[in-house]
């Protein structure tokens, strides 16, 4: 999904295009940068805590010696940034939070910044990253850059308004989110293309939040859970590195792949749409509204008319819905992971899955992913993780994916 | 200047230096025009004479004798150019890229870009090929098809299959005329709409998927398995009474040979299904192993990959299609056959799935692969698999020492005549990406092509150096990728802000995805970005 003036459009988009309209009405020639700093990201990891998240882990960090490195690496996003923009353009005006949450590290870069908000009196937590994300993005931000891991992105997203555009610069641990730069200095200069780019040539795209359970993680569990979407900037001036597709070939598969789902819906069967952004293009290919970390079910009339009949359901209402009438299960692969059952989707519980499968067999679970999604996961198989662990051997062995128009893709699928 | 290049400056204090390595390639640069933008109303190439008194007196205006129906109302919407105008336009265009006949052309991986020897040239342009037409009597062009007919029995030797049709336009043409024949066999023992499914795997070529769909195909990709074999057991799941076929490249896109490849077809024999092999990359296995051995029932070949025939930018190439006996009847009408009073055209075959093109293939290309069969010989071929396969290990051997570089699966095994590496762990310790490192590649006079999409290989690069090139080739095409990963390490902004000697630098590819800004002719370009109809 593309927002900006040059769309293809093939698809009507979501929020992200009217987010990017607004964001390019309002910009004036001098560019207004936002700037927020975890300032204890990434502090767990090199002390092998696995993150840094929640005020014990990074007491018990420091202790173990950790130096904090997200005031440096926001630094260097910025000196980078400096390093880019034309000497005869004015540079743009730096709205950062105070201290080790944003000010000191534009100090270090040479910039001059404009300090919005006030610090807490004891330690920062992320209460405060998501109170000065919401100050600095009310006074009025091109673009919020902020630096930390898969926690504090997951602040941006819960504070900062959904048409502001955002960028992370990786300083944390757990970096799953797609919304961060592949290096501090890549930051920098996809920061400076963007700021630069003429307001209605700016280009932004969707892009998943996700973060882990830290305290599973830390006993070895996986769950990556979706968190939501935060709009980022899109290279458009250097090559784009078709390791992650284009935002434009990605949109098409998505879309390709709603189509073919949308044209074998059959009126009397319920439609379980698990969460992710290519589930939501299915619902907007249907005309239905999608929650995007949510479990929603729709029905097909007899005239092709779509009806929501239940959004944002939990396990409970989701058993007795597929219980009355035969239904059919369609998810997608939670971030980089590949869980197709039980993380991000719990709601879709084992008696949930059993009672589909009972009706219409392994027709019931339809699996969808764009080719470059399933390339991501590297050859490892997708992950059953129901909580029933003889439903998660039953599901094991090969699913037939979804991953385009008339496209399958065979697919190993193990218990987690 | 990097400080090997001042370096090389510097030394000696000889009026002519030594020349440095890698090469300090320069891209040539005349910011010429596309032609029709050159084009001047009523300029000419050519002015044919007018006919002689003598011949007009005798038969008339000759014009008037033309059937009405093939005159143009209107000239057609060509640039005007004389022949100056229209050579120095192309030898620009000429000097401004890169080719086999330029450059150590071993990046364009699975493309085997191998050299065409300019005899064949020679023979093609022979005006007994040249200046015959496509509609001519074919008791007036006994030689051209006596030349196919050969031709088609030597591809059915080195396939092992029963016949050949050489009418295809090039590779996905053939592979979508063997669909076509698959469809056409079901069809014929009446389970066509039943069987509505092919199976192909991800490191085959795309074309096999593409060609399938565009038939019309339900088109099921299967993954490697973790050793980089296609899966079989994910070949079972996928069977069915819904299979029609299975379309598979063997050695894939890995330089990987598929030791079970019999297996697979046996699996989708027993389903019911045709096996069909995509043979662009025969350039490893030519006398070595063959198709229909292997139980295939259909196969097809690039003849301007393994046949050295020129891929003239895109086109014309040539493709051929080989079949065992049972699919004979569906082959492309007309096929050649011999009587005594000659080859004629036969195009009396009802069960034929028609014509792919027309007439009766890319003669000139055909002349060509002719030609380089005959000189080599089937030991010759032979000589050639084996040359681009020690050529393809001695090159593996030879990166496999650079830096931040890797060939994923059956590590530490040999592959065939291609490999697809992983800059991934370079990536990871610099940012530089493999797009970046082609790009680079470039001020040293050469490229390489990374991987279709998706990139199931992280940062690909695929190098296939058939057997063209020498030795001296492939170190110095190593020492060009070694140069840029030691830059990558030391310096990566050096890579990251290439191309530093291009005249174009990095162009974006988002239009390539977008319909409304791709414009591949003249007339696409003035109607989506000129707005003129």
């Amino acid at each position: 999904m593309i927002s900006g003036a040059d769309a293809s459009g093939s698809l009507p988009v979501g929020s992200g295009s009217d987010a990017a309209a607004s964001v390019g009405t309002t910009a004036t020639a001098c560019r207004r940068l936002g700037l927020v700093v975890n300032p204890v990201a990434g502090i767990g990891g090199a002390v092998g805590l696995k993150g840094s998240d929640g005020v014990e882990t990074v007491r018990r960090a420091l202790a173990l010696g950790a130096v904090p490195r997200a005031r440096t690496r926001a630094a260097a996003t910025l000196a980078r940034l400096a390093e880019c923009w034309p000497a005869d353009q004015r540079p743009p005006v730096l709205l950062t939070a105070p201290g080790p949450m944003g000010e000191d590290s534009a100090r270090d870069a040479g910039f001059e910044p404009v300090v919005v908000g006030r610090l807490p009196e004891s330690e920062t937590s992320a209460d405060d990253t998501r109170r000065l994300v919401a100050e600095v993005a009310a006074a009025g931000v091109d673009l919020l850059l902020f630096a930390g891991g898969d926690g504090t992105a997951r602040d941006v997203v819960a504070s900062l308004p959904a048409a502001t555009p955002a960028l992370g610069i990786p300083a944390g641990v757990k970096i799953q989110s797609a919304v961060y730069a592949t290096s501090p200095a890549t930051a920098g200069e996809l920061v400076a293309s963007f700021l630069r780019a003429h307001t209605g040539r700016r280009r932004t795209a969707p892009r998943e939040v996700l973060d882990l359970d830290e305290d599973a993680y830390r006993r070895g569990r996986v769950a990556p859970c979706l968190y939501g979407e935060l709009l980022t900037p899109v290279e458009n001036r250097r090559l784009q590195t078709r390791k992650e597709p284009s935002p434009a070939s990605e949109a098409g598969a998505a879309a390709e792949i709603a189509n073919e789902v949308a044209r074998a819906l059959v009126p009397g069967y319920r439609y379980v749409l698990g969460p992710g952004s290519t589930i939501r293009m299915l619902a907007t290919r249907l005309g239905v509204p999608k929650t995007l970390v949510g479990v929603d079910v729709v029905e097909i009339d007899d005239d092709g008319t779509v009806r929501v009949v239940a959004s944002d359901v939990g396990a409970r209402d989701l058993s007795s819905l597929v219980a009355e009438t035969p239904a059919v299960l369609v998810v997608t692969p939670i971030g980089g992971q590949g869980f197709i059952l039980g993380r991000g989707n719990q709601q879709i519980d084992p008696g949930v899955v059993r009672t589909v499968l009972e009706r219409l067999g392994r027709a019931a679970l339809v699996v969808a992913a764009t080719p470059a999604k399933l390339a991501s996961l590297r050859g490892r198989p997708l992950l059953v993780d129901s909580g029933d662990v003889e439903l998660d051997a039953a599901l094991a062995g090969h699913v037939l994916v979804v991953t385009g128009q008339r496209e399958r893709t065979v697919y190993p699928v193990i218990a987690a | 200047m990097s400080s090997t290049e001042k370096a090389a400056t510097q030394s000696a204090g000889l009026p002519v230096g030594p020349k440095p390595r890698p090469r300090r390639y320069h891209q040539a640069s005349w910011d010429e025009p596309i032609i029709f933008e050159l084009s001047v109303t009523g300029a000419r190439g050519v002015l044919p004479p007018p006919p002689e008194p003598g011949v007009t007196a005798l038969v008339g205006d000759p014009a008037a004798e033309l059937p009405a129906g093939i005159g143009r109302a209107e000239l057609p919407a060509l640039p005007e150019l004389s022949q100056l105008h229209v050579v120095r336009h192309f030898d620009r265009l000429s000097q401004e890229t890169l080719g086999v006949d330029l450059n150590i052309d071993i990046g364009q991986g699975t493309c085997t870009m191998k050299y065409s020897p300019k005899v064949n040239d020679q023979l093609a342009r022979d005006p007994r090929v040249a200046d015959t037409h496509p509609l001519q009597d074919p008791c007036t062009v006994q030689g051209t098809l006596e030349m196919m007919w050969r031709l088609e029995r030597m591809l059915a030797e080195i396939s092992g299959m029963d016949r050949v049709c050489l009418q295809p336009a090039a590779g996905s043409s053939a592979i979508w005329t063997n669909v076509a024949m698959i469809r056409a066999w079901h069809e014929s023992r009446g389970d066509g709409d039943q069987r509505d499914e092919v199976i192909t795997t991800i490191f085959s070529h795309p074309s096999n998927a593409a060609a399938a769909k565009v038939a019309g195909y339900r088109v099921i990709t299967l993954y490697p398995d973790s050793d980089g074999y296609p899966d079989i057991d994910a070949l079972r799941a996928a069977v069915s009474e819904r299979t029609a076929a299975l379309l598979i490249t063997n050695p894939e896109d890995t330089g990987i040979f598929n030791p079970r490849i019999e297996e697979f077809v046996g699996i989708v024999h027993e389903a019911g299904g045709l096996a069909s092999y995509d043979q662009a990359n025969a350039n490893g296995i030519l006398g070595i192993t063959r198709a229909r051995d292997a139980g295939f029932d259909l196969c097809h070949f690039n003849i301007h990959k393994t046949f050295s025939a020129p891929h003239a930018c895109g086109g014309p190439g040539a493709g051929a299609v080989a079949v065992s006996a049972a699919l004979v009847p569906f082959l492309p009408r007309p096929t050649i056959e011999r009587a005594e009073s000659g080859l004629y055209l036969d195009h009396d075959r009802p069960l034929s799935i028609g014509k792919v093109r027309p007439w009766y293939g890319v003669t000139p290309n055909l002349v060509r692969a002719y030609a380089w069969i005959m000189n080599l010989g089937a030991e010759g071929l032979r000589q050639v698999a084996e040359t681009a396969v020690l050529n393809n290990n001695y090159l593996l051997q030879k990166v496999l020492e650079i830096r931040g570089v890797s060939a994923p699966y059956a590590v530490g095994r040999r592959r065939i005549e291609q490999v697809r590496y992983s800059w991934e762990e370079l990536a990871h310790d610099t940012g530089v990406h493999s797009e970046d490192i082609g790009v680079r590649a470039a001020d040293f006079g050469t490229h390489y092509w990374t991987s279709h999409h998706p990139y199931v290989v992280p940062e690909p690069m695929t190098l296939e150096p058939t057997e063209s090139y020498s030795r001296e080739d492939l170190d110095e095409y190593a020492g060009i990728l070694a140069e840029v990963a030691r830059e990558a390490y030391q310096d990566p902004n050096a890579v990251l802000t290439a191309p530093h000697r291009s005249t174009i630098h990095r162009t974006s590819q988002e239009s390539l995805d977008d319909p409304a800004q791709w414009a591949i002719t003249w007339r696409a370009y003035r109607r989506k970005h000129l707005g003129k109809s």
